[in-house]
């Protein structure tokens, strides 16, 4: 299908992140060559497991990282414009107003001691410079849209009043203030129950179709992204090993990972019920265990010798030498 | 077949009246709870937080009293924990142990692995350290991990071999039942498979039976046999994995099946909408406690509603067909 070229929101070039402290005598390479480009209007899925690096990524977009890191990147633009990731000024103008990002755990994410109407005004006085009247009518307007029952009645409720799914709602009213380009969601749904679950993805597809607002949906949950995302990236030791339209990579894996992760799952690998489960041996390497070669290599059932020898390229969005047909 | 396991009517309040001049509140945690559990096989309970699933693991294993109704653990019978002695509590946890969600957090710290797994039998049975240890040894060696990690500390492994830790601990006073919360939801993706393999593998080895307590659909799909719903500290359906499954006739099952993501668009189940959140215990509805959120409920959802028998399962909905 043809479509019309459109502006890419957001695009990330062979960006590369290293941690140093004072424990470590050399810089610890936590992300690897991670080039990605977010088109207007499209779910970004990225997926892997803890310590994949699909976080920090993120927060190196949002200029978000702690101190002890150092960050190179060939090129990184926002809606156009290059940014900067060193430079804490060229965050400044879209962070919170342009991108917006709502977090795992909302009940964490919210200030105890404030009411919800006061959190959800302070981004539209700050950064719409409305007034406090204003402010609340619009708040009441987005929690609406999001579909909090009784707004009025919440407005004026602390955090702890709220359950988990109503208080990520909130969340995602709060990031909803400034009519961001951008959603960042980061485990949204990990902490809620399924059929919330449910209601908050349905409520992130919406506004993606409505407001035609682009997301990165980071989950280790391969089921959400296949129903949610329109294209998919998989994340493994600090590298993108894998990326490509949901319906490809999900009907037609190409790296081994990839496969091991959709196969290792229930209902992934058509096993008959109480037979065992394909697995992938061993864990995912530590930061400053990584092997050489490809990351993958040792818990790979194709490995090779060349798979050990250098690191694999990523070649038409697979890191692997000898990608599955 | 004899059962190792039955609840019958069970029923559980807390009292959590708040300060000496406040009236006194109960929580109706669980109500009217009956399930049946054979030797060698696992029932799988489901439900959102808030459902009762801890709770009940917990009235189980003793943790908390119940109010009325009984548990027959393999002939022996619980009725209340008032005046039960040491040596019944010891008896009744030779037969029933639990496995914990959180394998960072459910191991001692400053405790050697050996130490960890061997504390039950030098408690319960009065071991020598030296034959406890050699006990721990075999059993470490069972449940996949190597014996020259005994003298380590549980920070030094990784949360799948933390969680066979746990498993290990569980096994040694070679329990009948074994209560599983949440057993591979702390666990990354590629490690899930590998915990549940060594499940399914020591069930078959050992004629063990299994309470699966899990919020992931597809993994409880997989080891269960029969399938317990539970809403609002109530079963709502319970039958046989397939007829669940395959034919749902509660409307909360069919909502919850409804909502679990699906990697292939094949696993399409029937839509149901989802909608609305879990009402609180202290003002649950009259009659149905799913009628809040139900798309089907009218004014006959308000009576009293029974478990009925509809083919293999059972349902408490009065208008499941």
């Amino acid at each position: 299908m043809m479509e019309k070229t459109q502006e890419t929101l957001l695009e990330v070039k062979n960006l590369d992140l290293y941690f140093h402290g004072p424990l470590h005598n050399h810089d610890l390479h936590a992300l690897r060559e991670i080039s990605f480009k977010v088109m207007p209007g499209e779910i970004l899925g990225v997926v892997g497991e803890s310590g994949s690096g699909k976080s920090i990524t993120n927060l190196a977009v949002m200029g978000l990282l702690p101190k002890e890191t150092k960050i190179q990147s060939e090129k990184v633009s926002f809606a156009g414009t290059a940014i900067d990731l060193n430079n804490e000024k060229s965050f400044k103008r879209f962070r919170g107003t342009e991108v917006a990002m709502i977090f795992q755990d909302p009940m964490t994410a919210l200030n105890p001691f404030l009411k919800v109407g006061y959190q959800l005004m302070e981004p539209l006085t700050i950064h719409m410079k409305m007034s406090r009247s204003e402010a609340k009518k619009r708040a009441i307007e987005l929690m609406e849209k999001v579909g909090i029952s009784s707004p009025d009645k919440r407005f004026d409720q602390y955090p702890f009043e709220l359950s988990g799914g109503m208080a990520q709602r909130v969340m995602i009213a709060m990031s909803l203030t400034t009519n961001p380009k951008l959603l960042i969601a980061d485990e949204p749904t990990t902490a809620l129950d399924v059929t919330i679950q449910k209601q908050i993805l349905n409520l992130i597809k919406d506004l993606k179709v409505k407001e035609k607002m682009s997301v990165i949906l980071v989950t280790h949950d391969l089921g959400l992204v296949a129903e949610y995302a329109d294209r998919i990236q998989v994340m493994y030791a600090g590298e993108i090993v894998e990326s490509g339209k949901t319906k490809d990579l999900i009907e037609n894996p190409k790296h081994p990972y990839t496969e091991a992760l959709l196969k290792s799952r229930p209902e992934g690998g058509g096993f008959k019920p109480k037979e065992n489960l394909l697995t992938i041996s061993g864990v995912v390497p530590m930061l400053n265990q990584r092997p050489g070669g490809c990351q993958f290599a040792p818990r790979c059932a194709y490995v090779e010798e060349k798979c050990t020898a250098k690191t694999p390229e990523l070649v038409n969005n697979v890191r692997c030498v000898k990608p599955l047909s | 077949m004899n059962n190792i396991l039955e609840i019958n009517n069970l029923y559980k309040e807390y009292n959590v009246k708040q300060g000496i001049f406040a009236k006194e509140i109960y929580l109706p945690a669980l109500r009217d709870i009956s399930l049946k559990l054979e030797p060698g096989k696992t029932l799988g309970i489901v439900g959102e937080s808030g459902c009762g699933k801890s709770t009940l693991a917990k009235v189980l294993t003793l943790i908390e009293d119940l109010k009325s109704g009984d548990i027959i653990l393999d002939g022996v019978k619980l009725v209340t924990q008032e005046n039960i002695s040491q040596n019944f509590q010891k008896n009744w946890y030779q037969k029933i142990q639990m496995v914990f969600q959180d394998p960072y957090q459910s191991l001692n710290p400053r405790k050697r692995v050996w130490e960890i797994i061997a504390d039950p039998k030098i408690v319960s049975e009065n071991l020598s350290k030296e034959t406890a240890k050699n006990e721990a040894i075999l059993m470490m060696e069972k449940v996949g991990l190597r014996k020259e990690l005994a003298e380590r500390y549980p920070h030094q492994f990784s949360g799948g071999q933390r969680q066979r830790i746990g498993i290990a601990r569980a096994l040694m006073l070679q329990p009948k039942v074994l209560i599983l919360d949440e057993p591979v939801s702390a666990l990354d993706v590629s490690v899930q498979a590998q915990v549940l393999n060594l499940l399914l593998e020591l069930q078959r080895e050992m004629n063990l039976s299994y309470l699966f307590i899990s919020h992931d659909l597809s993994v409880v799909q997989h080891v269960s046999d029969q399938i317990l719903v539970m809403y609002l500290g109530e079963v709502v359906e319970y039958g046989p994995r397939d007829e669940v499954f395959n034919h749902p006739k509660h409307p909360y099952t069919k909502m919850l099946l409804a909502s679990a993501p699906k990697v292939r668009e094949s696993e399409a189940r029937e839509e149901i909408e989802v909608q609305g959140e879990i009402p609180s215990l202290f003002d649950l509805p009259t009659g149905c406690a799913f009628k809040s959120r139900c798309p089907y409920a009218d004014e006959s959802c308000s009576s009293k509603i029974e478990m009925q028998k509809l083919n293999q399962s059972l349902v408490r909905c009065i208008k499941a067909q």
